[in-house]
């Protein structure tokens, strides 16, 4: 017997097993791509996560700051006025009446600084907006329903800074453009916001009718916000430029020295042991 | 009350409402004078020297050069100033490092009137005048142990929420050196993961929320 020719290989049964091979393993990598775009999707999720929950640290670290730098503050420097006025009542009252007006003037300030804390709560500067948009927010309410013209300038190329720096700019510049509106009485106010490269200045000028060093001198009566500014200045390493004379407009000027900011996340600092 | 002459103080604090505050509350009783105020650690030297006070009320945290650093810096050059410290909120750390500097005294500012001139007196007499609430801090603090300097800066990290990795990218050092500190610092502060390490840190006053 001679075998014309070998049965072929490629029968029925082998093709259906190559068939079934083939399609195992194209379901083995179909699987595989499955589990690895739901890795990727939890690990997407997870670094979102992380993401929230900086800003999340962030801003608590600022309430915080908040509350321990200006409000503990400015509670205990009210209640120092008051427990003045409460020893002196009988001795002299004059002194007394003195520390009242005082501590009704810080309460009122107090009130006003609390309202602008929790706007910065919702304006979300920190995370979305940028300074200079930051201070057009901030300067808007003031401008409509007043006759006042308050034009907005930048200079240079805008750059992120720390929060403080960012914060503090724009407590300066809101309170600026407040004091000549109410208390100034200017029509006109150019606030403007330049970046060097070492250094960012906000100065904010107006027409207002200006004040003299004795009005500086606070009365009992008076109002805290050039006392607040110079005490932003002064948190930020650097002092207040303030140029006024009675009819004369009034400049307020602030250089800080801030390069790029490098630690986004950098608002802990630690102190060193002083001792052994 | 004896002496005729009155204390002169110098005022160190960076909020101005707490300035007028104290100065206000001092300048009406007859045997005290505040005569200069200052807003920082760097001007309280510069004051001290200009004016020539006989006590420094100081409040612990400053911008820039802290209270206690502060205290140092005026006690290395006039060794017998008398510096009383004067906080809100004070943490066993802070209390600790401001007498390790040199404070005679520390009371809160939450401290009635009568107490503060007490305190004030006290302190002017040569006396030490700690505050009931921070008295027990100190003993606390006593018992606690020090970290080293690289496990503060360890610690540090930590609280900004770094990894392991990340921390010994950032100083330069062995990941297996990071944990090993890591573990120094969670015995040390006696918790149990790094967010109880961070917060207790903070709490004590190891590190502080800028």
């Amino acid at each position: 017997m001679v075998v014309l020719k070998a049965s072929s290989w490629w029968n029925l049964r082998h093709t259906l097993q190559l068939l079934g091979v083939t399609l195992a393993a194209l379901l083995m990598v179909l699987l595989w791509t499955l589990v690895l775009r739901r890795q990727l999707r939890e690990q997407i999720e997870m670094v979102r996560r992380k993401l929230r929950a900086g800003a999340v640290l962030e801003e608590r670290n600022r309430i915080a700051r908040e509350l321990h730098d200006t409000l503990e503050q400015e509670l205990a420097g009210i209640t120092m006025q008051l427990d003045l006025a409460a020893d002196s009542f009988q001795r002299s009252p004059r002194v007394a009446q003195q520390a009242l007006k005082v501590a009704r003037s810080m309460t009122r300030h107090s009130m006003r600084e609390a309202r602008r804390s929790v706007w910065d709560l919702r304006c979300h500067l920190l995370e979305n907006g940028d300074l200079i948009s930051a201070l057009r927010q901030a300067v808007g309410p003031f401008v409509m329903g007043n006759q006042v013209k308050v034009e907005i300038n930048l200079e240079g190329p805008p750059r992120r800074l720390t929060v403080p720096v960012e914060m503090n700019l724009l407590r300066i510049g809101q309170e600026a453009v407040t004091n000549a509106i109410k208390h100034a009485h200017a029509q006109h106010i150019t606030l403007e916001l330049r970046y060097d490269p070492q250094i960012v200045c906000l100065r904010v000028t107006d027409d207002g009718r200006g004040f003299s060093e004795d009005e500086i001198a606070l009365s009992g009566n008076g109002h805290f916000g050039l006392l607040d500014m110079r005490e932003r200045a002064q948190a930020l390493g650097c002092s207040l430029l303030v140029k006024s004379g009675p009819d004369c407009g009034t400049r307020i000027e602030v250089q800080v020295a801030a390069k790029a900011e490098e630690l986004s996340n950098g608002e802990l600092q630690a102190h060193t042991y002083s001792g052994s | 009350m004896g002496s005729s002459k009155p204390i002169r103080i110098l005022v160190v604090d960076d909020h101005f409402m707490v300035r007028m505050g104290l100065c206000a509350s001092l300048n009406v009783e007859p045997d005290m004078e505040v005569v200069a105020e200052v807003g920082g650690g760097e001007s309280a030297l510069e004051a001290y020297r200009k004016h020539a006070p006989l006590l420094v009320i100081m409040d612990v945290r400053l911008p820039g050069m802290s209270g206690s650093e502060a205290t140092a810096a005026i006690l290395r050059e006039f060794p017998d100033a008398q510096i009383l410290m004067l906080s809100t909120h004070s943490s066993e750390e802070e209390v600790y490092r401001a007498l390790q500097a040199g404070a005679r005294g520390y009371v809160l500012k939450s401290v009635v009137r009568e107490e503060l001139l007490r305190a004030i007196r006290e302190v002017h007499e040569g006396r030490q005048y700690l505050d009931s609430v921070v008295a027990p801090l100190l003993a606390q603090r006593a018992g606690h142990r020090s970290l080293t300097t690289r496990e503060l800066e360890v610690l540090r990290l930590v609280a900004k929420g770094m990894g392991n990795k990340e921390i010994a990218a950032a100083l330069s050092i062995a990941e297996v050196t990071v944990k090993l500190h890591v573990s120094h610092v969670f015995d040390k502060l006696n918790v149990k993961d790094r967010t109880e390490a961070a917060t207790a840190a903070i709490q004590r006053g190891i590190i502080a929320i800028e």
